[in-house]
């Protein structure tokens, strides 16, 4: 197998054939640069992101078991300290009163105290024995004696440390009494102290090592410049390696939730549904009366809805009220018995969230009476439920009507067989049921998983429910779970995920699981 | 729903058949109940229109017509008593009805007692709406002697020992002091006197809706028991006596009818009358979708426990008199479909041409939708549901009038939004621990009070988002805006706005044709610090209906 090397790494390789097998990162540094240089290359950038970029191709040439990395001590280096820079490039203070003096001659100490830095200059001038003080009619002088040198010692040395490439200088290789004299005087130089690694190659590094072809540096990225100025002709674009991990990115998207009720509202069109919608807050006349649930039903005591405090009570409309009444206490002109009880209209004014959009499809069949009529709704419901992982006070229900001449039990299973089957789900089955407003009444269940799972109700409408709308032909309806079938597309146990909006789960559950339940493409 | 539970052994025996298990769970649940499998005992989930199905007994008798064991409408006999329920006109204004009956030797075990008292208390629930329109008692007795008068008295006028207890009482104590008293006693809390029977010798051995005496407590053996249902609805009163009477027969007792004097006026119960109607077959075709012959329906009626008798297209039905769910026709159509079977139908298509369409809104939302997600935001799903503190406080703003819930469940939920930024920052509080950057936007409804609706509000399709990292400012939530506006085609204008959710001087009110249509702004550090995120987020929010006006 051969090895696909990044170009550092192999220079890194010969650079340390060359070291005879080991170095610092700082030697290795300097002999790529020569490795480099003798394949006609120069490497372009400074010391610092040389050693660093020789420290990470050590690092991937050690995970590739190419070389060992191991610590070798610590080592102290002198460098420039802030004053330091300044000193190196315009000289010592007292540098600048001897240049002056020998401009002048002579001066005053008053004109010598205008030079930056005078005092630390006149002091050590001083203590070099290059200038005397000499008065003159109460007049200080300062003047320069004949013995000055060029450079110093401490002078050259700064000098060398400046234009070092390194920056710094090995502590044992300056002499004792420039760095005493260095350290003594403050903020010119530091001692900084580095933990030295010594890398060496392993056999299977001698081996990659004697394999290798020519060294040329290589671009990481092609930037706007290299376009520009056509020098990607030059350069070698390095080799990625394709495999590595990168960073993660997350696709936008739907919610789930949402995916699905796209996929029910698809199905719904396709089979020649239309949409409807209705309010959330609604009467209870809409919501129970109108679907001949008696007054004391349980189902609208408090414990099951959530009515309302503010604002409690609404308008009923008034030109069914007289109908609905009628068929609640004595069945109407329906040939029920009804429930005998009496109806009161103020009940039937609270306002509540509504327990089912069944209150919406009676509303729409209020106005349009006459067949066919095939409409759909998937909205929000609520029930004053406790919440837990199986239980939402507010969630969705799917809800349908078909209304035909000759609607009847058997095409209400064929409706809803074709609806899941749109949604994937082929095995379905009906069981008696008990709704206030239909008769007769079926438990719709879907086959998922080998189990079967109650997903909702389905009937026909009572004619307690249609004649006080003036609806005298069958209407098949049903309202089906949205958030129980969610729950088993997405794989979910907890039903208030869907709420929560837990972006780490969001950003993994795939719409594909949405085309997935429905058979794929 | 209610539950009953049911042995097996003891179903089995009743029906006089060995039948599988996997069986009878199956004819059960074809019946319209769900069985949850338990060893020997099945939990027997029933609709609460069939309290008749209350006990092993009206399960036993409904699975031996279907299974054709036994068709047609069961028999009971009534027997007729010399005991006599006489009713005082003082119960008139507190629990009218009374309907009794005595059942004679019946031999009751440990458990035989509990499971009657598990469907005296369904039926409190189911057809007694929690006793309130009926309330049973049972009683030994060996303990009383009639005649017995239903009369009502002042609630410190006569004193009992109540069941579970061994302190004489007035009803006035027994409401107080009484474990059972204490439990029911909002029953009568506005009532002026409290409803009693009392035996020739003046004992008091109930205290209907409450509370037996202890001196007519059942025991184990072989009893005659006399039962006395009460209620504020004649009809209930006396479906509950059939209910339990046809239970009692079955379960070996004599039923004996009682004379119920009210004044003037005789009645004798229990009645067990079945009821009539006139199913025109017809309507059973055209409901089921089925080809029904009047003798095919009239079969199909027996295997419901029903007698049907053919007069043309016309069947004459009678139906148990424990059957308080046929109202119409259309319940008998439903016995007939039970009795076919469901599963055995064969499912057709519906028949019309019809075109599908969805709501505008649906499409202008998906959208917005699409616009969203291609400038990399998340949908989000919220609930309407909220509370103040999440909507208002945490928000920095003041309460703008809402829909308030009358009775919520829990603090978290009392009243609904009224706009959405709080929603998608409680999202993104949630999310604090998630990778950033976050960017979410979520299209949902709020409720907004509007006194000229019908319903006292209206609801309104919103859409907000907010985008939350190191960087997020004013200008990138703006820039958002502007392009979302661009692409819909409408164009809007900016008026800067104060508003305690948003940093004074980057919130600005957006403004489409001199309509406010929504707003947009850099979330304060204070109402970032009370939900606890450390991310500056910027937010914006419209109203869908003010920019797209839609019909309602």
């Amino acid at each position: 197998m051969t090895q696909v090397f990044h170009w550092l790494e192999k220079a890194v390789l010969a650079a340390l054939t060359r070291l005879g097998g080991r170095g610092s990162y700082e030697k290795i540094a300097e002999e790529v640069a020569e490795v480099l240089r003798a394949s006609g290359s120069e490497w372009r950038v400074d010391r610092e992101s040389r050693i660093s970029s020789v420290a990470k191709a050590c690092g991937w040439l050690r995970d590739k078991g190419l070389v060992t990395v191991e610590e070798a001590g610590k080592e102290r280096f002198v460098a420039l300290d802030s004053e330091g820079i300044e000193y190196a490039v315009n000289g010592l203070p007292e540098r600048k009163v001897v240049n002056h003096l020998q401009m002048k001659g002579e001066a005053t100490v008053e004109e010598i105290s205008a030079l930056p830095r005078s005092e630390i200059g006149l002091m050590w001038a001083r203590r070099r024995g290059w200038v005397d003080f000499v008065k003159k009619n109460s007049t200080t002088f300062v003047i320069l004696k004949e013995n000055v040198p060029d450079k110093t010692d401490v002078e050259k040395f700064l000098e060398s440390l400046y234009t070092s490439p390194d920056a710094e200088i090995p502590e044992s290789s300056v002499p004792q009494a420039v760095l005493e004299e260095l350290l003594r005087r403050q903020k010119i130089v530091k001692i900084t102290e580095k933990t030295m690694k010594t890398v060496s190659l392993t056999d299977s590094g001698r081996q990659a090592a004697a394999q290798l072809t020519e060294v040329v540096p290589e671009v990481t990225r092609l930037t706007p410049e290299l376009l520009r100025s056509g020098a990607w002709r030059q350069v070698v674009l390095s080799k990625y390696d394709v495999k590595a991990p990168t960073p993660p990115v997350f696709a936008a998207k739907r919610h789930p939730l949402s995916e699905v009720i796209r996929m029910v509202k698809q199905a719904y069109v396709e089979m020649g549904f239309e949409e409807i919608e209705g309010p959330i807050v609604e009467l209870a006349f809409w919501n129970f009366d109108a679907l001949f649930q008696p007054q004391d039903h349980p189902a609208r005591e408090m414990q099951d809805t959530f009515y309302l405090l503010e604002p409690a009570a609404g308008d009923v409309p008034v030109e069914h009220v007289e109908a609905v009444k009628a068929v609640h206490e004595t069945g109407g002109d329906t040939g029920s018995k009804g429930w005998r009880y009496k109806w009161s209209v103020e009940e039937a004014r609270k306002l509540l969230l509504r327990t089912h959009t069944t209150a919406t499809t009676i509303r729409h069949l209020a106005k349009v009476k006459k067949p066919p009529v095939k409409v759909f709704c998937v909205d929000r419901i609520f029930r004053n439920e406790k919440v837990d992982w199986k239980h939402l006070a507010e969630f969705h229900q799917i809800e349908g009507i078909v209304v035909e001449k000759t609607a009847n039990l058997r095409m209400l299973m064929g409706v809803l067989k074709d609806f899941y089957a749109r949604l994937g789900l082929k095995e379905v089955r009906f069981r008696p049921s008990f709704f206030p407003y239909t008769e007769p009444s079926m438990e719709v269940e879907v086959k998922l998983g080998g189990k079967w799972l109650e997903l909702g109700g389905s009937g026909i409408f009572r004619p307690e429910t249609t004649y006080p709308f003036g609806v005298r032909d069958p209407v098949l309806a049903w309202g089906l779970g949205l958030e129980r079938l969610a729950m088993v597309i997405y794989g979910l146990e907890d039903i208030r995920a869907f709420h929560l909006n837990d972006l780490a789960w969001l950003r993994t559950a795939s719409p594909m699981k949405v085309l997935a339940a429905a058979g794929g493409f | 729903m209610p539950v009953v539970n049911v042995r097996v052994e003891k179903l089995r025996k009743l029906l006089g058949l060995d039948i599988p298990y996997d069986e009878l769970v199956e004819h059960i649940a074809s019946l319209g109940m769900s069985v949850e499998e338990a060893d020997n005992v099945l939990k027997v989930e029933y609709n609460p229109n069939r309290p008749d199905f209350s006990s092993v007994y009206g399960i036993a008798r409904a699975l031996k017509t279907y299974l054709g064991i036994r068709t047609g409408l069961p028999k009971h006999r009534i027997m007729e008593s010399d005991v006599k329920m006489l009713v005082d006109k003082s119960v008139e204004q507190v629990r009218p009805f009374i309907a009794c009956a005595v059942v004679k030797g019946l031999r009751l075990e440990e458990q035989d007692l509990v499971e009657i008292i598990a469907m005296q208390e369904d039926l409190h629930w189911v057809l007694g709406r929690n006793r309130r329109k009926v309330a049973i008692g049972l009683h030994d007795m060996s303990a009383i002697v009639p005649p017995f008068i239903y009369k009502a008295v002042g609630f410190d006028e006569v004193r009992f020992v109540p069941l579970k207890d061994y302190r004489a009482m007035t009803p006035g104590e027994v409401l107080v002091k009484s474990e059972i008293g204490r439990k029911h006693a909002w029953l009568l809390q506005n009532a002026a006197m409290a409803p009693v029977i009392v035996d020739a010798r003046g004992e008091v051995f109930s205290m209907p809706p409450i509370v037996n005496a202890s001196i007519t407590e059942l025991s184990p053996g072989r009893r005659d028991v006399f039962i006395d249902v009460t209620g504020t609805e004649e009809d209930k009163v006396n479906q509950a006596l059939n209910i339990l009477s046809a239970a009692l027969a079955e379960a070996g007792g004599k039923v004996h009818r009682v004379r119920v004097v009210y004044g003037r006026k005789t009645v004798y119960t229990p009645n067990m009358k079945p009821g009539k109607m006139t199913l025109d077959v017809d309507l059973a075709s055209k409901l089921t979708g089925l080809r029904l012959t009047p003798n095919k329906a009239a079969s199909l009626l027996r295997r419901m426990g029903m007698d049907a008798k053919a007069v043309g297209q016309k069947l004459v039905v009678r139906y148990p008199p424990y059957r308080v769910d046929i109202l119409h026709p259309v319940d008998l159509v439903e016995d007939i479909s039970i009795a076919y079977g469901y599963n055995r139908m064969t499912p057709e298509k519906p028949l019309s041409n019809t075109y599908g369409s969805l709501l505008p809104i649906t499409t202008i939302t998906e959208l917005m939708s699409q616009l969203m997600i291609g400038m990399g935001y998340t949908e989000v799903h919220n609930l309407v549901l909220t509370n103040e503190e999440t909507h208002y406080t945490a928000m920095e703003v003041e309460e703008n009038s809402h829909v308030r819930l009358a009775n919520p469940a829990t603090k978290e939920y009392t009243m609904l939004r009224t706009s959405l930024i709080p929603s998608i920052l409680s999202t993104l509080a949630f999310n604090k621990d998630n990778l950033y950057p976050q960017k979410i936007y979520e299209i949902g409804d709020v409720v907004i009070i509007d006194q000229t609706a019908a319903e006292r509000t209206v609801r309104e399709k919103h859409l907000a988002a907010a985008t939350a990292h190191s960087d997020a400012t004013y200008s990138e939530i703006k820039s958002t805006v502007d392009e979302l506006f661009k692409q819909l085609l409408l164009s809007l204008d900016y008026r800067i706005e104060e508003n305690k959710t948003f940093i004074s001087g980057r919130c600005a009110a957006i403004y489409v044709n001199d309509t406010r249509a929504g707003f947009c702004g850099e979330i304060s550090p204070k109402v970032l610090e009370n939900i606890g995120l450390r991310m500056p987020v910027a937010a914006f929010e419209i109203n869908i209906d003010k920019i797209i006006p839609r019909q309602r």
